[in-house]
């Protein structure tokens, strides 16, 4: 073959190796970069403004506004102007340690939670969110002066919007948030208005009143993503379902006391949506009188299903061991999950 | 008067106070009027006399180490059916294994039937390990009313729970 065929089909073949490398590793879609950067937003991007959140129960629901001042990554004061019973109080937060200061009882409760910031577990859950929900780009709009892009989530399995967001569009922060329950109904909302991007936020604002009595309120330990070994240091037999109806995974785990009774706590999560499975083996009740519950059968056993506010409770046992569900779920998704748990 | 003099024995039955009323009134007469019989009687009540002497001389304790050892080899005798029967049957016993039986009863009997007493434990314990532990879940929020702040029913802090395995 003569050397000057040979040139072009080179240039040929090497053309089509680029289209095809690009073809094998594509770029990551934009949509995906956008619902990253807008999880991750507030750890970069220090900013000022009045917040409005609504959760919606079957019996009751849950209201607040407050003025939320954050200092990038992790310094956060929320001040209280709803409800009546929360104005004045504030939460101070800094990291993994909390400060809710109680303006009535002149006291500051301190708590910490070593669950928050967890990467891997944030990366699990963004993964399942992505294994589990379609991500829509339903368009751009205005909101509060700011062009936003909104998007929806949508579950794979129903084909139903679970979520609603509309981020900011120059920084990607969610500046109104619209939850849906698997038949449609509103369940929880939050919007953010006056949003300032500013790191001139005063140290003091921050501040703890000192003329306040400091009292140790509950350490949430940290959790793990090795479920056998938290099985194990319970120290009974619990049950550990891998996967759950309707797209829930167990994400970690931890042990905990309640009233001294040891108890495996088990995280499951859609990608959105979040149920917590507690079980032990000694005998126990919740005392659920005060929400009026439900008595159901699950699983061939009695149960009790109860509200408190927009979280839903459902507990039961089989004889040996106790379990509770909990979760911003309604009671046929609960009673479905509870029926698929069952000693092996 | 009876020359016949009294014999030994019933010199003896005399002194021992074992002679009937009206022989015992016919030996003290006699007595009375014949030397001979009283000086047997003398005699006789001497020698009595002299055996009560001896024997209470005879009389002591004993040694402290023979009572002990008296006592521990009563000790050592394997008790009689009758013997274990008494020793649990006294009060001091009866009563505490009486109760006893009663609680096992009782607990046996809810065991059986699924009853036995249940620890309670507040909503609020699930409720606030279930939040803390979504805080890694994407667009996850805060509850709107933090449970710290419930100004007019939370439970003090100390009451909530607390991680164990830290």
């Amino acid at each position: 073959m003569k050397r000057g065929k040979i040139v072009p089909l080179l240039l040929a073949a090497g053309g089509l190796a680029i289209i095809g490398a690009a073809a094998v590793k594509p770029a990551a879609p934009p949509l995906d970069a956008t619902l990253q950067a807008a999880i991750s937003a507030s750890s970069t991007i220090s900013y000022t403004g009045i917040v409005q959140v609504t959760r919606i129960g079957n019996r009751s629901s849950e209201a607040a506004v407050y003025r939320i001042e954050h200092r990038a990554p992790d310094l956060t004061r929320r001040v209280y102007t709803a409800p009546s019973s929360l104005a004045g109080d504030s939460v101070v937060s800094n990291g993994q340690l909390c400060f809710s200061i109680d303006a009535r009882r002149h006291r500051i409760i301190e708590t910490r939670n070593d669950a928050a910031g967890d990467s891997m577990a944030l990366n699990a859950n963004f993964a399942l969110l992505r294994e589990n929900y379609r991500v829509v780009r339903r368009g751009e709009e205005m909101f509060d002066g700011r062009r936003t892009v909104d998007l929806m989530l949508v579950n794979k399995r129903t084909g139903r919007t679970a979520m609603m967001v509309r981020l900011d569009r120059s920084s990607n922060l969610v500046l109104e948030k619209k939850e849906f329950a698997p038949n449609g109904a509103l369940v929880s909302e939050l919007r953010f208005d006056e949003i300032r991007f500013t790191r001139a936020i005063p140290p003091a604002d921050f501040a703890l009143p000192k003329q306040y009595t400091l009292v140790r309120g509950p350490i949430f330990g940290a959790a793990s993503e090795n479920l056998d070994r938290v099985v194990h240091d319970a120290g009974f037999g619990a049950v550990v379902p891998r996967s759950l109806p309707d797209g829930f995974s167990a994400v970690e785990g931890n042990v905990v006391a309640f009233r001294g009774i040891p108890t495996v706590h088990l995280l499951y999560c859609d990608g959105i949506r979040t149920l917590s499975l507690f079980e032990n083996a000694k005998p126990s009740a919740l005392e659920l009188a005060h929400f009026e519950p439900k008595t159901l059968v699950v699983a061939g056993r009695t149960a009790q299903y109860a509200e408190d506010g927009a979280t839903a409770l459902l507990t039961w046992n089989d004889g040996t061991l106790y379990y509770t569900l909990v979760g911003q779920l309604g009671l046929a998704e609960l009673q479905r999950i509870a029926d698929q748990i069952r000693k092996p | 008067m009876n020359q016949t003099h009294l014999s030994t024995e019933e010199l003896a039955d005399y002194l021992h106070g074992e002679l009937l009323a009206p022989r015992e009134a016919a030996v003290r007469a006699h007595i009375m009027s014949c030397p001979i019989c009283e000086r047997a009687r003398a005699q006789e009540a001497s020698l009595i006399e002299a055996l009560r002497a001896h024997a209470r001389r005879a009389e002591r304790e004993l040694p402290e180490s023979v009572v002990a050892n008296i006592r521990a080899a009563v000790a050592q005798q394997p008790p009689t059916f009758w013997d274990r029967l008494r020793l649990a049957l006294r009060p001091a016993v009866l009563l505490p294994s009486a109760a006893a039986v009663a609680v096992a009863l009782y607990f046996g009997f809810t065991a059986m039937h699924g009853t036995a007493r249940a620890t309670t434990i507040e909503p609020a314990y699930y409720i606030d390990n279930h939040a803390a532990m979504t805080a890694t879940a994407p667009f996850s929020d805060e509850a709107p009313v933090p449970p710290m702040l419930t100004s007019e029913n939370a439970p003090f802090a100390d009451e909530r729970p607390v991680d164990e395995t830290r």
